[in-house]
């Protein structure tokens, strides 16, 4: 009944906890099932440590700039986990820097790229790339 | 003499240029990462005004919001211009 090992688990990585908000909200209101919000890149990976297992795939709102860990660093780290190939991450950044991404290619888990601020068709275009993510059906 | 004077001359200028250009990277990196920060949580605040969407916040609330990121990125601003006013030039 409480399987969870074919669903998708949707986080938001983000310093800024009014833009965590916002993003949670409109998941949510676009029919995204229980979004969970870290806002430092090491509590992420902490909770992906422990969580990995227990659902299908992630799928990830990534920040770039952030104290402490931030998202290319979180990148590095989640790549070579066991777990890495159900991270699904869109990066979501208020970067403009070309250099970012072109950057984001060199990580195999970056499914979309997105610069800050979000439009409600960029959330659509978000929206859209869930749905492609494995499992999708069966979330 | 003369030879060797200008070679120091020109190293003290190369050497200037090189601070300079540091500078200007890290001022370029700020504006893009740290300056962007406040204004795109200022856009998203803006959105939720203009589509007087109030489900997550009041409308107080979001203007409250929108006033502290106004501030944080004034602040960021006077950050760079006191940056950018201490670049030291060796003479």
């Amino acid at each position: 009944m409480n399987d969870k090992s074919e669903k998708i688990q949707t986080i938001i990585v983000d310093d800024d906890l009014i833009i965590g908000q916002m993003q949670i909200f409109m998941l949510k209101k676009m029919g995204i099932e229980n979004p969970l919000f870290f806002s430092e890149g090491q509590k992420a990976l902490d909770y992906l440590d422990t969580e990995a297992k227990t659902f299908g795939n992630f799928f990830i709102l990534l920040d770039l700039n952030m104290p402490g860990m931030n998202g290319w660093e979180f990148l590095e780290a989640t790549k070579n986990k066991a777990y890495g190939e159900k991270l699904n991450v869109v990066i979501v950044t208020s970067s403009l820097f070309k250099d970012d991404l072109k950057k984001a290619d060199n990580f195999p888990q970056v499914i979309g790229y997105f610069q800050k601020s979000l439009s409600v068709q960029e959330f659509k275009d978000i929206i859209a790339l869930h749905e492609e993510v494995p499992n999708y059906n069966k979330k | 003499m003369g030879a060797l004077l200008d070679v120091t001359e020109s190293r003290r200028l190369l050497k200037n240029i090189k601070t300079q250009n540091k500078v200007l990277k890290e001022v370029a990196w700020e504006q893009a990462h740290i300056v962007r920060a406040p204004l795109v949580r200022l856009k998203g605040l803006l959105q939720l005004l203009q589509n007087e969407s109030y489900e997550l916040w009041s409308r107080e609330s979001v203007i409250a919001k929108i006033h502290d990121a106004a501030d944080e990125m004034d602040n960021v601003i006077k950050g760079i211009i006191n940056k950018t006013e201490e670049i030291e030039i060796e003479r």
